[in-house]
């Protein structure tokens, strides 16, 4: 009952003409940052950051949300429409969606989309309320030696998520630690790696590491490439709407994909991709019609938009509930509520009642504005994809140093949205993984801070974190994720072997 | 070369895995896509390492432990930049070691000078929008983005150079505030006025 009293209240808070005017527009921007390829959720949200910084706490964060969810769905337009995912989460969905545009449902597929997101909105939204509670109450035994090992947590997990190689992905770790240390020092005082020049003192700006390595190096990479778009077929208000048997075959993989999707949210990576792929591979599997997809099936398009969804309510959790993030959106996220002056983590729910639960019905009501926005809206989406490229481009680049400016006034800030862009683009060019970079500069400080307070609590007791049952559980869940996979590519690497050795034995 | 990374965390920027790609016409400048090789990656890792070992060597300048015997600022940026520098050279070994193997990789293409021109005009924004203030330089950069990314006429090229400097200037400066170098011109007219 207290669960509904506080979310209404939340509502309640929400529905006041500035709230809901920064939730549409970031809905809005998301979505047309989501459709066009290129930008993606992590550069809209690290451009429209220092919008968000003169805005109140809870309309910033509802704005910034308002982009990452609207992101996330509107990478689903171009790719149902043009077979051109606009962001890394919706390349699953060109695989039916396309298929079934080509097959005069796209309309039925953009509806499909936004109800299975809305649904799997809606289900993370709830979840998020069930387990915030139970999660934050858990989470006030945490002190610094497992915040120590959540963060080490994450960092591997990254590694062994984002694909690409494990080695380069610690390298990319480290160098997101030494650019955050870089400036004053909070802990003790001391200046640190300034090298006597003093806009070095207050360190790098979140804004230039995120726009750099997400917004530059994209314009770098696009400006590299060619192609516009010419034609998309046309989709009448009428036609967006599924027929009975297609709602029916969309309900069931919605569901799913919205659990799925809400579970990886919680693990760090890049939970929207890899829950849609993961929603992808079960439908097939499960289904009845396996021969259908990838030639536009329903059940491809509601799965993986729904864990697409699903993911961004879970991945509200960890940072939420302990303070860390476990992807580039939610790194983000956590400068947005630094900034504020707030401090998300187990007693962020009792310190800050009102902004957690603002933030809990903002996030719904994103959802509803998504649902209610983006289908009647779809021409104007589309329409975006046919904007000159010469001037997309070349309005990225100045809105993109416009905000890095803009966060703190500060010159020195766009030469580092220049350095991060060079190494950003390198870094995609040599499939380095870049949210690595991001995510240990944002942890880092949370980093420095509980490895610090840990050694000194072990005093010199190498077997200090496993006398502490948390942290063991929690190295344990490290050893494995680090492990596992090495062993099972071992096991995949013999059988292979094993049966290429039949087939030789077999010919001759 | 593959880049595994863009299909799980940046933003898509290729066409779709459908059965064929989306309607799209080059109607783009003609420029030759690079795609490095392990060479690059080498010299890529040794730029990291040579940054790392100067880290390194500053890190260890500062206090590793406090006269309290508790961790001092040294302690984590060395801890930071020791596995930076570990996993890079683990990587260079790797390289290395592929180099007489089939495994190699040749690079193709070559670096496009235009986003070295890109590049140059956002450094061009950093040295004179001191002194221009954000309008001024602003309309520079957006003629010389506008003129790498595309082909107009000039006329065209002014009007959209005036409509970001102003528009720019009115959205981000007089409506929401931000804190954008007004410049010594602009002083120098507001002083006049």
């Amino acid at each position: 009952m207290d669960l509904i009293s506080n979310l209404l209240e939340g509502f309640a808070a929400v529905f006041n003409p500035i709230l809901l005017l920064t939730l549409l527009v970031g809905v809005l921007i998301g979505s047309i940052v989501g459709v066009l390829p290129g930008i993606g959720p992590v550069g809209a949200m690290a451009l429209l950051l220092p919008i968000s910084f003169t805005l109140d706490p809870a309309a910033g964060l509802i704005m910034t949300s308002g982009i990452y969810l609207g992101a996330q769905y509107g990478g689903s337009t171009s790719a149902i429409l043009i077979g051109v995912p606009g962001e890394a989460s919706s390349v699953v969905t060109t695989l039916d969606g396309y298929p079934m545009a080509k097959k005069g449902r796209a309309g039925a597929a953009l509806a499909i989309a936004a109800l299975s997101s809305f649904l799997a909105g809606t289900l993370a939204v709830v979840l998020l309320m069930v387990v915030a509670g139970p999660l934050s109450d858990f989470a006030t035994q945490f002190a610094s030696p497992e915040y120590l090992m959540l963060a080490i947590f994450a960092l591997v997990a990254l590694s062994r998520l984002t694909g690409g190689s494990t080695i380069m992905t610690f390298a990319a770790v480290g160098l997101g630690l030494i650019l955050a240390t870089i400036g004053l020092d909070a802990t003790s005082g001391n200046v640190r790696f300034t090298f006597g020049l003093t806009p070095l003192l207050q360190g790098i700006e979140i804004t230039s590491v995120a726009v750099g390595l997400f917004g530059i190096s994209e314009i770098l990479l696009l400006a590299e490439g060619r192609g516009t778009v010419q034609s998309m077929p046309k989709v009448p208000f009428r036609s967006l709407w599924p027929n009975r048997t297609e709602l029916r075959r969309s309900v069931g993989p919605a569901f799913r994909g919205g659990i799925i999707g809400f579970v990886l949210g919680l693990i760090p990576g890049p939970s929207g991709a890899v829950s849609s792929y993961g929603s992808y591979a079960l439908e097939k599997r499960i289904s009845k019609r396996k021969d259908e997809f990838g030639k536009g099936a329903v059940e491809g398009v509601a799965g993986p938009e729904a864990a697409n969804n699903g993911s961004a309510g879970g991945s509200m959790v960890p940072l939420l509930v302990l303070g860390l993030p476990f992807n580039g959106p939610t790194a983000l996220l956590l400068a947005g509520f630094t900034v504020q002056g707030i401090i998300p983590g187990p007693l962020f729910m009792e310190n800050e009642p009102v902004l957690f639960w603002t933030l809990i019905a903002g996030l719904y009501a994103a959802n509803l504005a998504l649902l209610a926005l983006n289908l009647p809206l779809v021409g104007m989406f589309t329409s975006l994809l046919r904007i000159p490229r010469d001037l997309l481009l070349t309005f990225v680049v100045v809105i993109a140093i416009i905000g890095t400016i803009a966060t703190r006034g500060q010159l020195v800030d766009v030469f580092w949205l220049l350095v991060m862009g060079v190494i950003g683009y390198l870094m995609a060019k040599l499939g380095i993984s870049r949210v690595a970079v991001m995510l240990a500069f944002v942890i880092a400080p949370i980093l420095e801070s509980s490895l610090t307070q840990t050694v000194s609590l072990a005093d010199g007791d190498p077997l200090y974190l496993f006398d502490r049952p948390i942290s063991t559980t929690i190295i344990i869940m490290t050893a494995l994720i680090a492990i596992v996979p090495v062993v099972l590519k071992a096991i995949a690497k013999k059988r292979h072997q094993r049966s290429v050795l039949d087939l030789e034995v077999d010919a001759s | 070369m593959s880049n595994p990374q863009d299909n799980l965390e940046g933003p898509a920027t290729v066409v779709g895995p459908g059965e064929e790609p989306g309607p799209t016409t080059d109607t783009g400048p003609d420029v030759a896509v690079w795609n490095p090789g392990d060479a690059a990656r080498i010299a890529f890792d040794a730029a990291l390492v040579a940054i790392g070992i100067v880290y390194l060597v500053t890190a260890s300048q500062m206090r590793f432990i406090n006269d309290e015997g508790d961790p001092g600022a040294g302690f984590f940026p060395v801890v930071s930049g020791t596995i930076m520098v570990v996993f890079l050279a683990i990587d260079l070994v790797r390289l290395a070691l592929r180099r007489r193997t089939d495994a190699w990789e040749r690079g193709t293409g070559h670096l496009s000078l235009r986003l070295v021109a890109i590049l140059g005009s956002i450094a061009m924004y950093l040295a004179i929008v001191g002194l221009l203030g954000h309008i001024i330089t602003v309309m520079i950069l957006t003629v010389l983005l506008v003129v790498l990314f595309g082909k107009r006429p000039w006329w065209q090229v002014v009007i959209i150079a005036l409509a970001v400097g102003i528009g720019t200037d009115l959205l981000f400066v007089e409506l929401l505030g931000l804190r954008i170098p007004t410049g010594l011109f602009r002083l120098a007219i507001s002083s006049w006025i």
